[in-house]
């Protein structure tokens, strides 16, 4: 097995090796999942477009607007260690935190996380919770920003075309009083890619207990990363009480459909994913006297 | 079947120069093993998951599995060899492995000493659960995690005996 291995150092270059190879070739970035394809013999490219190279993809920046833009070249390790993602997104670096091991989250990136569009993974529901937006430049020039409930469009299948390239993942951290939530649950081991994965970002009303807003990002269960539409407009009003979220869950969640997999079948994803949704939102409501938990604090 | 591409790269490898001709898609832990002969980094799942071929590459702990050789060039990059040998003196951390009987088969001992320098060299003073996080990533399937994670605490604290005296054969009499 051989590949041709084509570095690239800028956007332009980038583009340009892959208007010239087409279908051909692929993007090498952290080089994680594709390694792991290319040894197992499941995916053979022609041609590796190497973009680790690519300073201007790699960066984490406060936009002029307040909002927070990541290159799709940052590592995992650099989302979960950056001041600047601790101070104004607490939740996204404790997700990153959590991302397979120190050694894969040194190498692997979170462009090439959410475009390879894995289930069994973290960031995609994280981003899906803060109403990201994904930039895209195409091979002619054309620029576009696909919402990240419009990014995940199958298994395994995210929305950028062949001759798109991913440029940037832009998100405004949420409003003072959302808290947040997320649980990682493994069946098999503790390091292993999450079976069910859930983030929550919930806002209350003055009365501290109603829920004003809920944002609940699912991944794991379904083939395809989604926001859980039905259950946030049923919490919606409702007291973040245990009893009453419960409720909730009982009658929101008869669109799930669940994959079955070498992680757990459906049958056992359809139990236990209302119970950790449940679980999720307490955790974050239990921590709404820590002020190092506030989404903005 | 194309003939592989073949490209001349150098990085610094426990601080000697090396100079070698790779074929672009040969990974780092087959150029180590068995171009340069060092056989403390091992190759077992060859997926990233087990922590047996960790190295520190430019300062950050890495899977020498995942990463291709042609990346490498320019590195700088440690491995098990270059911390210490029973010649040369070993290094507190593998003292205190050895120390602690940290050990059972002894595969994957290169990747966690690799990973607990890692965890030291950021981190001096870990807490337990610090070094359990660090040390997720890295399989024994002989499952010693109990006498690994004090070893490393050990190794932060600058201790080379065990906190609790246990029978373990003393390094010169491994050397016998």
């Amino acid at each position: 097995m051989t590949f041709e291995h084509v570095p690239v150092s800028t956007i332009d270059e980038t583009l340009a090796a892959m208007k010239q190879f087409g279908e051909r070739g692929k993007l090498y970035a952290g080089g994680v999942a594709l390694s792991i394809l290319m040894k197992s013999k499941v995916y053979r490219p022609e041609v590796l477009i190497d973009v680790a190279g690519v300073k201007e993809l790699s960066f984490i920046e406060e936009t002029p607007g307040g909002g927070i833009r990541i290159g799709p070249g940052t590592v995992h390790r650099a989302l979960e260690t950056s001041p600047l993602i601790r101070e104004r997104c607490l939740l996204l670096a404790e997700v990153f935190h959590n991302v397979a091991t120190i050694r894969i989250r040194n190498t692997g990136t979170i462009g090439g996380n959410i475009c390879f569009a894995e289930p069994a993974s973290d960031p995609p529901g994280v981003l899906l919770a803060l109403e990201a937006r994904m930039k895209a430049r195409s091979t002619n020039g054309s620029e576009r920003i696909i919402p990240a409930a419009e990014f995940w469009i199958g298994y395994y299948e995210c929305a950028l075309r062949p001759d798109e390239l991913l440029t940037g993942i832009e998100f405004d951290p949420l409003p003072p009083g959302f808290r947040t939530g997320y649980t990682r649950f493994t069946t098999r081991s503790k390091e292993d890619k999450p079976c069910v994965s859930i983030s929550a970002a919930v806002a209350v009303e003055a009365d501290g207990i109603t829920c004003r807003e809920a944002r609940i990002g699912l991944g794991g269960v379904e083939a395809v990363f989604r926001r859980l539409a039905s259950v946030e407009e049923g919490l919606k009003g409702t007291a973040l009480t245990r009893k009453s979220i419960d409720g909730v869950l009982t009658h929101a969640l008869g669109d799930l459909d669940p994959i079955s997999d070498i992680r757990a079948s459906g049958d056992y994803r359809r139990q236990v994913t209302p119970v950790l949704i449940r679980r999720t939102i307490e955790k974050a409501m239990d921590m709404s006297g820590s002020p190092a938990r506030a989404a903005n604090s | 079947m194309p003939k592989a591409e073949r490209r001349t790269i150098s990085f610094t490898l426990n601080g000697e120069p090396v100079e070698i001709v790779v074929p672009v898609h040969r990974y780092l832990v087959d150029v180590i093993r068995e171009d340069l002969g060092m056989m403390g980094t091992k190759r077992a799942c060859d997926q990233g998951v087990c922590g047996s071929c960790s190295i520190i590459m430019n300062g950050l702990l890495t899977s020498a599995c995942l990463t291709l050789a042609v990346r490498a060039d320019g590195a700088s990059i440690e491995t098990i060899e270059g911390l210490g040998s029973l010649e040369a003196g070993l290094h507190p951390i593998q003292q205190s492995f050895a120390a602690h009987g940290a050990t059972q088969c002894g595969y994957c001992t290169p990747g966690m000493i690799m990973s607990a320098k890692a965890l030291l060299d950021e981190n001096p003073d870990p807490t337990v659960e610090e070094i359990k996080h660090w040390l997720t990533g890295n399989l024994c399937r002989c499952t010693g995690y109990a006498k690994i994670i004090e070893a490393v605490r050990a190794a932060a604290e600058g201790r080379t005996e065990p906190a609790v005296p246990i029978s373990v054969p003393t390094v010169k009499a491994i050397e016998d």
